[in-house]
């Protein structure tokens, strides 16, 4: 009884972990299908790898994703940079006045990505300007900026202000306090702040179908025109090989940390 | 070149912007920053230098070749702009590391606006001016067919200007710098970005426009409510509805028990991992991991597989055949069948599940199991224990697990749309009305995304102030 009791919780996270990772599973069996555009096992190849960005599909896939991690990468910086700028600026404005200003920016961050979407194709509209890769880069830095400042304004409120102080009065300017103080103090902020609003970008398939024209494609808006037709499995054989950089990179990172501990629990 | 270095390192924030600003308006003319289209395909990407040294262009089209000549215009274009970018530059620098009287400086931060500014308009004015009217007329072309874009380049080139005469407007008025200032462009980004839009959504519900001039006009709310009346099933009653209504009633149904789901299967779950973090600290957070780490496989391709894998001819249908537990291939994804609607529940709650459990987990780990114990020793069943201390202190969490599934889950139309291409979602609905040709539809597009609006406002109000009853009542526990 006792030894069910302690199983018990084990079996239901199995259960779960193999509810969320059958499609994946699916996906990546599906990666070596030998027949293109279905989902009926046509037999093992790994053509789709090694002719991954070759022929015409691999060319538009190839374009694809250039196409969303230029935006990604573009979008990630602007909307880091500018959320370091505002943070510094807020942190020193009165309560109340930052207190509304915080309230305000979790608007777009609890607004569905519909809603938003819509209302940046109507922000576009109204200001004249015509949909395509100019204002798909604005949306997504628009998207982003709430994101980059939620996630680096809990490591600026965690800054002690008498820090600042004391380096301004050894004599320092306010732009070496900056750089040389409280940059370093709120780098694990700047730093998910980049990682999250560059997986949020390139992951987002709502807000840029609203706000390009047909001209530019990006991966997910590949992914659901494909979805209709029945997916290329090339497609399915990209999605894995980032997924596995995503977990290689997780897991290094998680490594360095375990180390550090140890490291630490030694010391 | 010590005394120079100090004096760099001393230099306001706003006297490098401005220098920066002066430096990339030279460097500028070498990066190439506008793009040449010839009935409407892009042919060329220019910057005024290569312009310079191949003025000369030859573009083979399908049936016509064309001819252009930049000659004149490239050239005195260049020459203005490498004065004016030259001077900018010296001045910026000149005047911030060898001068130390305030008028001085404050001179040269004015002659450097003046600067830029002419070096922007100049920026402006190549674009407009590049194609002549000879031009047109040699080759047969509009000015519809044959024009000049600004690329990338040329966009952060324009913004990097602007930032520069700001700042050396700055500098100018001798203002004195304070943090506080750095917040005041996201005060202005805060009404651009966000409540311009959102009032948008509220004046394009009630005013179409009419290119350019907007009009008031009630037609999106007539078309929502002259809807046809429809006959559809609802958990098996008949009813008879309005057509967008029903359109709702589904996405309301898929929400309501997407986010049930994940409920009941998160909650459990991330209890199970907070007790094992609290209890064997290392291992268990990693093991929280393995629940985040499908976020960063695309919903679509994964909600594909779910229909690849539930398919007539798919994995499942050919495992209940071999195990001998039906005899022919079961249509789980016929339209307009119970199964299916089953199908997308389940598929959307295994996409949203992560973000029930991360917030859940978080709130639950940071509870102290004291409080348990304490709970146990003022005579507390188990039962009493969870219902009466856990459970309720673990409600923001659970708040901000609903928020993160709910309003996502209504209006994240691609995994109904996936799973049955023939069915309806409100989001769906929408993307085709407001995107689609017809204005009128457009309008009601726009009407429609002023009650999702309204709506999304409503379920917030709701769960927020669910939160702070939430939170007073874990404080008198």
């Amino acid at each position: 009884m006792r030894f069910l009791k302690r199983l018990l919780p084990n079996i239901y996270i199995g259960l779960v972990l193999f509810f969320l990772y059958l499609p994946i599973a699916v996906l990546i069996v599906f990666s070596f299908n030998k027949i293109p555009k279905s989902f009926n096992w046509g037999g093992f190849s790994i053509d789709n790898y090694a002719r991954l960005f070759q022929g015409s599909d691999g060319g538009q896939l190839l374009d694809a994703l250039l196409t969303t991690l230029k935006i990604a990468a573009i979008a990630a910086v602007v909307a880091t940079v500018f959320g370091v700028i505002s943070c510094l600026g807020i942190a020193y404005l009165r309560k109340r006045f930052q207190n509304l200003i915080m309230n305000v920016t979790y608007i777009p961050n609890i607004m569905p990505e519909l809603v938003l979407g819509i209302a940046f194709m109507l922000l576009f509209s109204f200001l004249n300007i015509q949909k395509g890769e100019l204002t798909l880069i604005l949306a997504h830095i628009a998207f982003c900026v709430p994101f980059a400042i939620l996630s680096i304004s809990p490591k600026m409120k965690q800054v002690d202000k008498s820090l600042s102080e004391a380096a301004m009065d050894l004599g320092a300017t306010q732009w070496q306090t900056i750089r040389l103080v409280i940059i370093p103090e709120i780098m694990p902020g700047i730093l998910s702040a980049l990682m999250l609003t560059f997986t949020l970008s390139v992951d987002d398939y709502l807000i840029s179908a609203f706000n390009v024209d047909s001209s530019i494609q990006t991966l997910p808006m590949v992914i659901y025109s494909q979805t209709k037709l029945g997916v290329n499995p090339k497609l399915n054989a990209l999605t894995t090989i980032l997924f596995i950089v995503i977990f290689a990179l997780l897991l290094l990172s998680n490594l360095s940390s375990l180390k550090k501990d140890s490291k630490k629990a030694k010391s | 070149m010590s005394q120079l270095k100090a004096r760099i390192s001393v230099m306001p924030l706003h006297a490098i912007v401005m220098c920066l600003s002066a430096l990339l308006s030279l460097v500028g003319m070498f990066v190439p920053m506008f793009e040449l289209y010839v009935q409407y395909k892009k042919q060329r990407v220019y910057s005024l230098f290569s312009l310079l040294i191949n003025p000369r262009v030859h573009v083979q089209l399908r049936q016509t070749s064309v001819n252009l000549d930049f000659q004149m215009f490239g050239a005195w274009i260049f020459t203005i702009s490498i004065i004016l970018s030259v001077a900018a530059l010296t001045l910026a620098l000149g005047f911030q590391l060898y001068s130390d009287n305030k008028k001085k400086k404050s001179f040269g931060c004015f002659s450097v606006m003046i600067l830029l500014l002419a070096r922007l308009g100049m920026h402006v004015v190549t674009l407009s001016g590049f194609i002549s009217e000879k031009m047109l007329l040699d080759n047969n072309l509009t000015d519809k067919t044959l024009y000049v874009a600004q690329g990338l380049f040329g966009n952060v080139l324009f913004v990097v200007l602007f930032l520069g005469i700001i700042a050396s407007l700055y500098g100018a008025l001798g203002l004195k710098f304070t943090m506080k200032q750095l917040s005041y462009p996201y005060i202005i980004w805060i009404v651009l970005f966000t409540v311009l839009p959102l009032l948008l959504i509220i004046f394009r519900a009630f005013f179409a426009n009419n290119n350019g001039t907007y009009r008031f006009t009630m037609d999106g709310f007539k078309h929502l409510v002259e809807g046809r009346i429809i006959d559809t099933t609802f958990y098996g009653f008949k009813i008879h509805v309005q057509m967008y209504f029903s359109t709702f009633l589904t996405s309301l149904d898929y929400a309501l028990w997407t986010t049930l789901g994940c409920f009941a299967i998160g909650y459990p779950l991330a209890y199970i991992l907070a007790e094992r973090t609290k209890r064997a600290h290392k291992t268990s957070s990693k093991l929280l991991l393995l629940f985040v780490l499908p976020m960063w496989m695309n919903t679509m391709l994964r909600t594909y597989a779910w229909r690849a894998f539930l398919s007539e001819t798919g994995v499942f249908n050919n495992f209940l055949i071999a195990i001998g537990a039906a005899n022919q291939p079961i249509a789980f994804l016929e339209p307009g069948s119970t199964t299916i609607d089953i199908v997308i529940k389940l598929v959307m709650i295994s996409d949203f599940l992560p973000y029930m459990i991360l917030p859940t987990y978080s709130v639950l780990v940071k509870l102290d199991s004291n409080l348990s114990q304490a709970a146990a020793d003022l005579g507390a069943n188990r039962f009493q224990t969870f219902s009466r201390v856990i459970f309720p202190l673990s409600l923001p969490g659970v708040i901000s697990g609903i928020q993160m599934v709910f309003m996502p889950s209504m209006t994240f139309y691609m995994i109904p749309d996936i799973i049955n291409p023939s069915g309806i979602t409100v989001g769906k609905q929408i993307e085709m009305v407001i995107l689609g040709e017809s204005t009128k539809l457009q309008q009601a597009g726009n009407a429609m995304s002023l009650i999702l609006l309204i709506f999304v406002i409503i379920s917030m109000g709701i769960l927020r102030n669910q939160d702070k009853e939430a939170g007073s009542g874990g404080m008198t526990i």
